[in-house]
């Protein structure tokens, strides 16, 4: 698929940017028209990944967080979200529903369940002490081109 | 986010206005709590029809404060009157299962 638009962003892992990291990917998927509840459905998928980069791979220190976002032709969008963190030991145990490594902490265990019911695609790669990258793609319905107004 | 509080008749009102996620979750979680225990509040109701935004984060925030106050024998029940995408939140996170649900706050308060 050919590239049409992308963007890279760099933040520190601090719980305020969790905020500024979905507003920002709202604002470059904006472009496409999205409907209020696709770009509602994005960032959700994107305040997850931050949140598990703040909470779960840097623990009680600040590392970096990269956040990569490209739009493909048919109105695709795909966002990375990497960090350098600790790692998931088992991506398939972290990826089920309620699974938590921190039951004491108000956690639901539903990070990833959320991003995969509101993205089209989730892809996982995770290497412990390295970091993790999570790559999610979702398919923008095509409003603008065909003139119709919903 | 932001929040109002109000007990009427021994019922507290939680409305949430906002944005609720891990952040503003560790900012208001001790606050909540506070009103919830306290000693004239009979029944808690969540209002989070103003809420604009919310992650899973947020959910187990609200799963948090209705445990609060079942620990401490408050009768508890939700009004949810929000958008399709909090609706879809809360059922993929299963929360259906544990809170009720209404969709006016006059039903949540009968």
């Amino acid at each position: 698929m050919k590239v049409l638009n992308y963007m890279e962003l760099k933040i520190p892992s601090k719980a305020q940017n969790e905020s500024f990291a979905r507003v920002a990917v709202a604002a470059f998927v904006a472009q496409l028209d999205p409907t209020l509840d696709e770009i509602t459905e994005i960032k959700t998928a994107v305040s997850e990944a931050v949140t598990n980069s703040i909470i779960h791979a840097y623990e009680d220190k600040i590392g970096e967080i990269i956040i990569k976002g490209k739009i493909y032709e048919n109105y695709v969008v795909e966002i990375e979200v990497i960090d350098f963190g600790k790692g998931i030991e088992d991506v398939e145990l972290a990826r089920q529903p309620l699974f938590t490594t921190k039951p004491d902490q108000e956690r639901s265990g539903m990070g990833f369940t959320v991003m995969e019911t509101f993205m089209d695609k989730l892809e996982i790669t995770s290497e412990v002490g390295k970091g993790t990258c999570v790559k999610m793609l979702k398919a923008i319905k095509k409003r603008k081109s065909e003139g119709v107004e919903n | 986010m932001d929040f109002e509080a109000i007990i009427m008749e021994g019922t507290l009102i939680l409305k949430i206005k906002g944005e609720l996620d891990q952040y503003n979750a560790d900012r208001y979680r001790l606050r909540f709590d506070m009103k919830i225990v306290s000693p004239e509040v009979q029944k808690v109701v969540i209002d989070i029809s103003e809420l604009s935004f919310m992650d899973s984060s947020g959910v187990g925030f609200l799963v948090g404060r209705f445990k609060t106050a079942k620990a401490f024998a408050k009768r508890t029940c939700s009004w949810f009157a929000t958008s399709n995408y909090i609706n879809k939140l809360l059922s993929t996170c299963g929360i259906e299962k544990l809170i009720k649900k209404y969709t006016t706050i006059e039903e949540a308060l009968s």
